[in-house]
């Protein structure tokens, strides 16, 4: 919960930077709504229940090489992991966390600041200076 | 004579289907990857798509495990 909190304290950093923040966790939408509301969050949580979404991502609970701190919840939920997105859709940044740990907004913050200026490196034509 | 050749052409599919099926059992989205896209019920009340954000916005996702953890 810290974590999500954490990202609302910064949420008009990421709003500047025009980063939309969905968080995903297999719980249902009910008990999102009460989570949500309770934190205030300022940004929507989706409800994968299937973990059909973290598994398309590789971020199943207990398959990232992460540590476990709730043994019997392998492949039950999702990991603690961040995916930044570019307008295309292309991954531009990945990070894991830890569990019990709450993972640093301003690492977010600052690599999002140096990907959203930069275009990707396979994406577009260069252009040529001059005529 | 055919018959085991057979038999080895099949054996070779089968080990090369088993090696194939490991690999994209541990293939995540990575760097560089086209994100998967997805629709899913939100907290909105409405579902979110991440293909709505493509062309207007930067989309960053937090996967967290279930809600009340402790952290």
């Amino acid at each position: 919960m810290a974590n999500l909190s954490a990202r609302k304290a910064d949420y008009s950093r990421f709003q500047a930077l025009n980063i939309q923040i969905l968080g995903i966790s297999v719980s249902n939408p009910f008990s999102q709504k009460v989570l949500s509301d309770s934190l205030q969050l300022p940004y929507p949580l989706l409800s994968d229940a299937y973990l059909k979404v973290a598994q398309a991502y590789g971020v199943i609970y207990g398959s990232t090489g992460t540590k476990i701190d709730y043994p019997g919840l392998e492949e039950l939920s999702a990991a603690r992991a961040f995916f930044l997105m570019d307008k295309e859709g292309i991954v531009r940044g990945k990070w894991l966390g830890e569990d019990m740990a709450v993972f640093s907004t301003e690492v977010l913050l600052k690599a999002a600041q140096e990907i959203v200026g930069k275009p990707a490196e396979n994406a577009g034509e260069k252009k040529t200076s001059g005529m | 004579m055919l018959a085991e050749r057979t038999k080895r052409l099949f054996l070779l599919g089968v080990l090369l289907a088993g090696t194939l099926g490991v690999t994209s059992v541990a293939t995540a989205v990575g760097v560089g990857d086209k994100a998967p896209d997805f629709t899913l019920p939100s907290t909105t009340g409405k579902d979110i798509s991440l293909s709505q954000f493509q062309g207007k916005q930067f989309v960053l996702i937090e996967f967290y495990g279930a809600d009340f953890y402790p952290v």
